[in-house]
């Protein structure tokens, strides 16, 4: 199975705008925690628009990244999460973690 | 009893927050009001009058927040628009003229409606547990 996972950082008036793309998993898990954790500083947004599927593996790695970075006085947020990934959120609890969602 | 009910849909349910844009649902919801939504599973009854959340059918990562207009079973259209089968809902904006809802895009399958807009936690002055208006009244807003 092909592993497409990759993602970008982009800062957004001040807060760091981190964009995943593909299928977070046990594969990249680590990687992406390491990732967000280093680049706290300042607020970190994960946005997940173009995430296609996360496992439990990736949640533990959004979880411990979002402890630490709010340990170090600094804000988490997930946003944009739809289809499988948001229906992942819902098993699991989580979905009170997204940022508030504008609608219309 | 009512009140376990309650805190049971609260508490053991997946919740968003989400924050209203435009002045589709005037009175009932200002530009900027921000809201808990409640998932409720499509095995759960819509009644006509509730608040929802739903995705727009022409555009699915966007989200509506509307009033149940109807609900049924079955195949429905509505005039030049789209239609659905199987369980369905039709949801209308209070303020009809400022509002893109069923009148536009036909009724949308119940299981797409996420949630249950259950609670409005600012601004502060009006904070509180969102009225389901009455099917009558929800028929003539719509």
């Amino acid at each position: 199975v092909p592993n497409d996972f990759a993602f970008d950082v982009s800062d957004v008036a001040g807060d760091h705008v981190v964009s995943l793309h593909g299928q977070l998993d046990l594969v990249d898990a680590d990687r992406v925690r390491d990732a967000l954790i280093g680049i706290a500083g300042s607020t970190v947004v994960v946005d997940l628009a173009d995430l296609q599927f996360l496992d439990s593996s990736g949640i533990a790695g959004l979880l411990q990244a979002r402890k630490q970075i709010i340990e170090g006085g600094n804000g988490f947020q997930m946003r944009n999460a739809h289809g499988i990934v948001l229906r992942v959120l819902e098993v699991t609890g989580l979905t009170h973690l997204l940022a508030e969602e504008t609608t219309a | 009893v009512v009140a376990l009910g309650t805190i049971g849909v609260v508490l053991c349910r997946p919740v968003r927050r989400v924050v209203v844009e435009g002045d589709s649902m005037l009175p009932a919801l200002r530009h900027g009001d921000r809201l808990l939504v409640v998932r409720l599973p499509a095995f759960r009854r819509l009644r006509p009058g509730d608040v929802v959340a739903a995705p727009d059918p022409r555009e699915p990562r966007r989200l509506l927040a509307k009033r149940v207009a109807g609900a049924g079973t079955g195949t429905a259209t509505a005039p030049g628009a789209g239609g659905t089968a199987g369980r369905w809902v039709v949801l209308h904006g209070d303020n009809a003229g400022a509002s893109t809802d069923s009148r536009t895009f036909g009724p949308v399958a119940r299981r797409s409606v996420w949630g249950l807009a259950w609670y409005r936690y600012a601004p502060a002055d009006r904070a509180g547990r969102l009225r389901s208006a009455p099917a009558d009244r929800a028929g003539r807003l719509g």
